[in-house]
C-alpha cells in the first residue's frame, strides 16, 4: 500500500477543502437529514439483531464447528469424525474391521434444526418487498428481528456486558477455587493455567510467556496508577468499555455449549462400543450424532428460547429471561421492545452510578427511554442512528499495525515499554507493541479505514493520558455514523444530497467516498463534534479563540433528534418538556391499546414518526381539546368528554379474546364427541349460535352464558380400553359456557379447527368486543399526561366556537402549571395551524434551527392568517346558556391515545361467592369472583371512628363465621355431639361447662394450629 | 329469505363449510370425518362466515 506521506500527518488534510468555498460567502448548509431514512435502510433499529444472527449463522457456527472439528475416541485416537459446514455437516470417519482401517466421507449429515430470526438472511421473508410480503400474509411494515418459537414470538434482549478487566479479575479469583476441571499434565496444573486460562486472549507460542508478562506489567501499572491517583480510574459506567451481547452471540454461545455436550455424549457412546470386544454390525461413527433420539441440538435450541433460561454449562452461566414474549399491544411497543437493552447485574443494589446518565452514552443511548422503579436506568434503549458491530477478522489488522511502524513487543525490553516518547499499541485488548508517532499511526489508521482498505467499524482512539493507542474491531460495540467535517467545513455538501435524493447515491457509499465514517465511543474522545455545519463555519464575531475551536472540529452530527431512541422519537416537542414527562410518556407507549377503530395520523408529526412508520400504524386521534374548566367533572386529570364525538367513533376500540376448546383422546381409545345442537327445549336458546357441527358460527352475536361448543365426555376415561362405540348414556355433557362481562355483547370473529401435538382436535375461537369510551377509561395525550375519562356531556352542552366547532373533549389548564409540559401546547398550535392551512406540521426534537420542527412564531402567523388568533385562544359559548365565555379558551387538536386500562376489565363486586376451602373466607380477585378486602388501615380508620358493630360485621359475619363449644372450665374447643345432642369437651370428658359462641373460622383454625405446635390457647369466657 | 340462504337448512345434517387456511379450498365435512383440507392436506381449517344464515339477523343487508 502506498500512502502519501504528507496526506497522513493531518486528521483532515487540506487537499480535500475547495479553495474557492472558502472565500465564497457561505451558502445554506446541506440538509442532511435525508442521510437518516437512507441509514435506516442499511442500518440500525432492528438490523443489529439481524446483523448479529446472520454473522451467526454464516460464519459463527462454522468457526464453532470448526474449532471443534475433529473429535477422537479416548480408547482408540485413530477413529475419528471431521466436520465442514453447520447443521448439515460433512462427516469424515474411520471405521475399522479386523485390524484393518478405512476411511469414509459422508456429507450434509443433519445434526439438528436451527431456529430462524425472521427477516434475517436464511428466513424466507428475506429481500422480500412490500407487495410480496403482503401477499405473504405478513405485514409489510413489521421489521422482523425476532424468533417465532412454538407459535409464541420471542425476542432476545440485549445485554450490557462489564468490562473485559473485570472479567479477567472475576476469573482470577475463580480458578484457585476450583478443584476440578481437565485432567492435570505432566507441566502441572498452575502452568495450564497461567498458558491457557489466565488471560487467555493472549497467544502463548512455544511456551513464551513474555507477551502475558507484559500485559501483567501493564496491568499492575494501571492498578498502581490507579491507586495513586484517582483521576486516572476507569469510569465503570463509561459506554466505551461496554459490549451489547445480541441475538447471534447469545444464540452461538447456546450453540457452542449444544455442540459441544452433543460430542462429548457421542465420544461417551463410541468408547462404550468400542470398549466391547465382539461387534455385531459395522461400526458406523455418524450414527451417534444423527437420528431421531439425538436431537439435542435442536431441542435444546428449541427450550432455551421459549422459556428464556439460558444454562450454559461451561461457563456454568445461569440466566432467566434471556427472551421474552414480544409484546404486541402496539406497533411502537413491539419496536421499542426490540431495541431494549438491559444489563447483567442485579438490580438490588443501591448505587447510584449505573443509573444515572452517562455522558458517554449521547448518541448512542436514548436519554429519555427507560423504565419507571426498579430498573430505572438500567435498561436503556438504543437511539436511532445505533449500530452495533460484530466481530471482524483481526489477522489483516495485525498485519496492517506493523507495516504502519509499530515496534513488536519482542523486540522491546521492559524499560522501553512505558518510555513517555512513544504510545502503546493495543488491538482487542491484546498489546501489539509501540509506536513513535501515535497521532500519524492513528491518523493512517483512520485514512485507511475512510479510504475502505480496512474495516468500516474499526476504531481507533489514542489515550494521552494512558498513553496508548486503542484499536478496537470486536463485536457488540455501539458505534453511530457522523459527517466528517475538514476544518469545520462538512464534506457532505449539497450536490452529495441531490445525488442521494436522485438515487444515484446510497448510504454506503457516503461511507465508501469517505463522506461519513462510523465512530465508537471511544473514537468519539478524540473527536471534535459540531451539532451544526453552521456552528462549524460561522464567521459571527470571529475571535481567535473561536477560530481555533472552528479549524479543531472533525465531525459534524447527521441530525440532533438521532440522539433519541425509535419511541422517544414520537413526542412532538420533547425538548420544550419537562424530561421526566417524557420519560412517563415512553413507558406508557409500550402498555397502549388492543385495535383501535379508527386511526389517525398525528396532525404534528416528527420525522421520526415518518422513518418508522408510524403514521402508517398510528395509535390514536387528534382530539379538538378545549383547555378549560367544565362541570367540575375535570379534577385531578380528568377528562370531560363530548358524547357524539364518542357516537362518531372517538376512543372505540376492538379487543380480541382467544377461547380454546379441545376434544380430547383417552387412555381407553375413547374419545369426547361434538353433538348437534337441540334446536328446541329448554337449552336451545343458550345453543342458538350453535352451527349444526356443534361449534359456534363465526360472525354470531354471543352473550355471557351461550354455548359455544356442545361437546360431551365419557363417563369412564381411565379404566380398560374400550373397543366397541360408546352408547348415548356412556357420556356426560360438558357444554362450554362463554364467560365475559355481563350485559356485554360480543362478536365470534373466526373459528378455527386444528390438531394439536396429541392429535386431538382443537377448536380456536376469536372473539371480538368492541368497546367505545366509558367513565373510567384511561387516555394519554403524547407528553405524559394521562387522565380517565370523568364525564360524559351531550354536545348541546359543550361550550362551542362562533366557527361552530365543538371540542372533543375538555382537560383542565391545572394539568399544565406544575407538569410544565410546553410541548403539549406547542403541539396544540402546531396542529391547529395544521389543520387550518392543510399540511402537516412538524415538531422533531431539537428541529427548530434545521427547519425539521415549525416554530412558534410561523404557526402563530399561519393561524393569524387563518382567522385565529395567534395565541390560539377561541372565544367560546357557553352550552348551557349560550352566552359568551368570559375568558378566551385555548382550543385545538391535540393527538390522543386511548390506554388498555379500561373499566370493563377492572370493574368487580360481590354479595356472596367463592370462599378459600382453609380459612373459609372469601376468594380474593376479579379473576375467582373475590370480595374486596376491609385491610389493616381500613380497620384502623374504623377503630379510630368507633364503630365496632361495623368492625365486628365486616370481620366475622360477613366473612366466617363459625359456631364453636367452648369449655367454660379448661378454655378449650369441644363438639357437638349429634347423637347426644348435647355439646362436649374432648379434654374434660363432659358436657357441663360448655358454652356456644361464633368466632372466625380462621381464630379456630389458628388455635389448632397452635396446639399442633404444642401451645395451648385457653379461652376465657366473661358474661357480657 | 334470500338467496344465500341455505337449502339444507331444514334437513337434519346441516352441512358446514370449513375454509383451508392454507389453499383457500372450501371443504365439507361431516362429523368422524379427518380434519384435513381435501385438496392439500392443510391441518388447520377455519369455519367459513355465512351471512345472514337464517335471516332472522336485525340490521343485515338485504340483497
Amino acid at each position: 500500500m502506498r500512502l502519501d506521506h504528507e496526506d497522513l500527518d493531518l486528521t483532515n488534510d487540506d487537499n480535500f477543502i475547495d479553495k474557492e468555498k472558502l472565500s465564497a460567502p457561505i451558502k445554506s448548509t446541506a440538509d442532511k437529514f435525508q442521510l437518516v431514512p437512507e441509514f435506516l435502510k442499511v442500518r440500525g433499529l432492528v438490523k443489529q439483531h439481524l446483523d448479529s444472527f446472520n454473522y451467526f449463522i454464516n460464519v459463527g457456527i462454522k468457526k464453532i464447528v470448526q474449532a471443534n472439528c475433529r473429535i477422537a475416541s479416548v480408547t482408540d485416537p485413530s477413529i475419528y469424525l471431521r466436520y465442514a459446514a453447520p447443521i448439515y455437516v460433512n462427516i469424515e470417519y474411520v471405521y475399522g474391521s479386523h485390524g484393518k482401517k478405512a476411511t469414509s466421507v459422508k456429507d450434509n449429515v443433519k445434526i439438528g434444526r436451527m431456529p430462524i430470526m425472521l427477516r434475517s438472511c436464511r428466513c424466507v421473508l428475506h429481500g422480500k418487498d412490500e407487495e410480496e410480503l403482503a401477499r405473504l400474509g405478513e405485514c409489510p411494515l413489521d421489521p422482523g428481528g425476532y424468533f417465532v418459537i412454538k407459535g409464541t414470538e420471542k425476542e432476545c434482549v440485549s445485554e450490557g456486558v462489564n468490562t473485559q478487566k473485570q472479567a479477567l479479575d472475576y476469573l482470577e479469583a475463580k480458578v484457585k477455587k476450583t478443584s476440578y476441571g481437565p485432567p492435570p499434565e505432566k507441566d502441572g496444573r498452575a502452568l495450564y493455567i497461567l498458558r491457557d486460562l489466565f488471560l487467555a486472549h493472549v497467544p502463548v507460542r512455544d511456551n513464551n510467556f513474555r507477551q502475558k508478562c507484559f500485559y501483567v506489567g501493564v496491568m499492575l501499572r494501571r492498578m498502581i496508577e490507579a491507586m495513586l491517583n484517582k483521576d486516572a480510574m476507569d469510569d465503570k459506567d463509561y459506554v466505551g468499555n461496554k459490549r451489547l451481547e445480541l441475538s447471534g452471540q447469545l444464540m452461538s454461545l447456546l450453540f457452542e455449549d449444544l455442540f459441544k455436550t452433543m460430542l462429548s455424549e457421542a465420544i461417551k457412546k463410541v468408547d462404550a462400543i468400542l470398549l466391547k470386544q465382539s461387534r455385531a454390525s459395522r461400526f458406523d461413527f455418524s450414527q451417534y450424532i444423527t437420528g431421531e433420539s439425538h436431537n439435542s441440538i435442536s431441542f435444546g435450541l428449541e427450550r432455551t428460547l421459549s422459556t428464556g433460561n439460558f444454562d450454559i454449562k461451561r461457563f456454568r452461566m445461569h440466566r432467566k429471561g434471556m427472551t421474552q414474549v414480544l409484546t404486541r399491544l402496539s406497533f411502537i411497543g413491539s419496536l421499542g421492545f426490540i431495541t431494549k437493552i438491559s444489563p447483567q447485574f442485579e438490580k438490588s443494589r443501591k448505587v447510584s452510578g449505573p443509573r444515572s446518565l452517562q455522558p458517554s452514552q449521547w448518541g448512542m443511548l436514548c436519554p429519555c427511554d427507560t423504565p419507571e422503579g426498579e430498573s430505572c436506568g438500567l435498561v436503556k434503549n438504543l437511539a436511532l442512528m445505533t449500530h452495533v458491530t460484530t466481530d471482524e477478522e483481526e489477522g489483516p489488522l495485525v498485519a496492517m499495525c506493523y507495516k504502519l511502524g509499530v515496534t513488536d513487543l519482542e523486540v522491546l525490553s521492559a524499560e522501553e515499554l512505558h518510555t513517555p516518547d512513544s504510545f502503546l499499541v493495543i488491538l482487542n485488548g491484546l498489546i501489539l507493541g509501540k509506536h513513535r508517532r501515535p497521532q500519524y499511526f492513528a491518523n493512517s489508521l483512520r485514512m485507511l479505514r475512510r479510504a475502505g482498505k480496512i474495516g468500516e467499524f474499526v476504531s481507533v482512539f489514542t489515550n494521552e493520558k494512558q498513553h496508548c493507542v486503542y484499536v478496537a474491531s470486536d463485536g457488540g460495540r455501539v458505534c453511530r455514523p457522523l459527517v466528517i467535517a475538514d476544518k469545520g467545513i462538512s464534506r457532505v455538501k449539497q450536490h452529495h444530497m441531490k445525488e442521494l435524493q436522485d438515487g444515484v447515491r446510497t448510504f454506503d457509499d457516503f461511507i465508501r467516498d469517505g463522506l461519513i465514517e462510523y465512530l465508537d465511543v471511544n473514537e468519539e474522545n478524540n473527536a471534535l463534534i459540531a451539532l451544526y455545519e453552521s456552528e462549524a463555519t460561522t464567521e459571527l464575531d470571529e475571535g481567535a479563540e473561536a477560530a481555533k475551536i472552528r479549524a479543531d472540529i472533525t465531525h459534524i452530527e447527521i441530525e440532533p433528534f438521532t440522539i433519541l431512541g425509535v419511541v422517544a422519537g414520537l413526542i412532538p416537542y420533547p425538548h420544550h418538556n419537562q424530561s421526566p414527562r417524557n420519560t412517563y410518556q415512553l413507558n406508557r407507549m409500550d402498555t397502549l391499546l388492543y385495535l383501535l377503530v379508527y386511526p389517525q395520523r398525528p396532525l404534528l408529526t416528527t420525522r421520526t414518526i415518518e422513518l418508522v412508520g408510524y403514521d402508517k400504524l398510528g395509535a390514536g386521534q387528534n382530539a379538538t381539546v378545549a383547555v378549560m374548566s367544565n362541570t367540575g367533572y375535570d379534577i385531578e386529570d380528568a377528562i370531560v368528554m363530548n358524547k357524539s364525538s364518542l357516537d362518531r367513533g372517538f376512543g372505540r376500540c376492538i379487543v380480541m379474546k382467544k377461547i380454546v376448546a379441545t376434544c380430547q383422546k383417552y387412555d381407553n381409545s375413547t374419545v369426547d364427541r361434538i353433538l348437534m345442537p337441540q334446536r328446541t327445549g329448554p337449552d336451545a336458546e343458550k345453543m342458538q349460535i350453535l352451527d349444526d357441527d356443534g361449534i359456534a358460527s363465526p360472525g354470531e352475536i354471543i352473550r355471557p352464558n351461550d354455548v359455544y361448543i356442545y361437546k360431551q365426555i365419557p363417563v369412564c376415561t381411565t379404566r380398560d380400553k374400550i373397543t366397541s362405540p360408546l352408547s348415548d348414556s356412556q357420556y356426560r355433557p360438558a357444554r362450554e359456557f362463554f364467560k365475559g362481562p355481563e350485559g356485554e355483547t360480543q362478536v365470534v370473529d373466526r373459528v378455527a379447527l386444528c390438531s394439536d401435538k396429541s392429535g386431538s382436535l382443537c377448536i380456536k375461537y376469536i372473539i371480538r368486543h368492541t368497546r367505545r369510551p366509558e367513565l373510567g377509561d384511561k387516555f394519554s395525550s403524547r407528553h405524559g399526561q394521562k387522565g380517565v375519562c370523568g364525564t360524559i356531556i351531550q354536545q348541546e352542552d359543550f361550550p362551542f366556537s362562533e366557527l361552530g366547532i365543538c371540542p372533543d373533549l375538555i382537560m383542565n389548564p391545572h394539568g399544565f402549571p406544575s407538569r410544565m409540559t410546553v410541548g403539549k401546547m406547542i403541539e396544540l398550535l402546531g396542529s391547529k395551524a395544521g389543520v387550518s392551512c392543510g399540511r402537516f406540521h412538524y415538531g422533531s426534537a431539537f428541529g427548530e434551527r434545521s427547519g425539521h420542527a415549525d416554530k412558534v412564531e410561523t404557526i402563530s402567523k399561519t393561524l393569524v392568517d387563518k382567522g385565529f388568533s395567534y395565541s390560539g385562544k377561541d372565544l367560546l359559548y357557553s352550552g348551557l346558556s349560550g352566552e359568551p365565555l368570559e375568558a378566551y379558551i385555548f382550543m385545538g387538536p391535540i393527538y390522543y391515545q386511548k390506554l388498555k386500562h379500561m373499566v370493563l376489565d377492572k370493574m368487580h363486586a360481590r354479595g356472596s361467592g367463592p370462599r378459600v376451602m382453609m380459612t373459609r373466607q372469601p376468594t380474593e380477585g376479579k379473576s375467582k369472583n373475590g370480595g374486596l378486602r376491609v385491610g389493616e388501615m381500613e380497620r384502623d380508620c374504623l377503630i379510630a371512628y368507633g364503630a365496632s358493630m361495623l368492625i365486628y360485621e365486616r370481620l366475622m359475619i360477613s366473612s366466617d363465621p363459625f359456631e364453636v363449644q367452648v369449655c367454660r372450665a379448661c378454655g378449650l374447643l369441644g363438639y357437638y355431639n349429634y347423637k347426644l345432642k348435647k355439646a362436649v369437651c374432648s379434654t374434660c370428658k363432659n358436657g357441663d361447662n360448655i358454652a356456644t359462641m361464633k368466632l372466625p373460622y380462621a381464630c379456630k383454625l389458628l388455635f389448632q394450629e397452635l396446639q399442633s405446635m404444642n401451645v395451648v390457647p385457653r379461652l376465657k369466657l366473661v358474661e357480657a | 329469505m334470500d338467496h344465500q340462504q341455505e337449502p339444507v337448512d331444514k334437513q337434519p345434517e346441516l352441512l358446514v363449510i370449513y375454509v383451508c387456511g392454507d389453499c383457500g379450498q372450501e371443504n365439507i365435512l361431516k362429523s368422524g370425518d379427518v380434519f384435513q383440507c381435501r385438496e392439500c392436506g392443510f391441518r388447520i381449517l377455519y369455519k367459513k362466515r355465512i351471512l345472514d344464515k337464517k335471516g332472522d339477523r336485525i340490521g343485515c343487508v338485504k340483497y
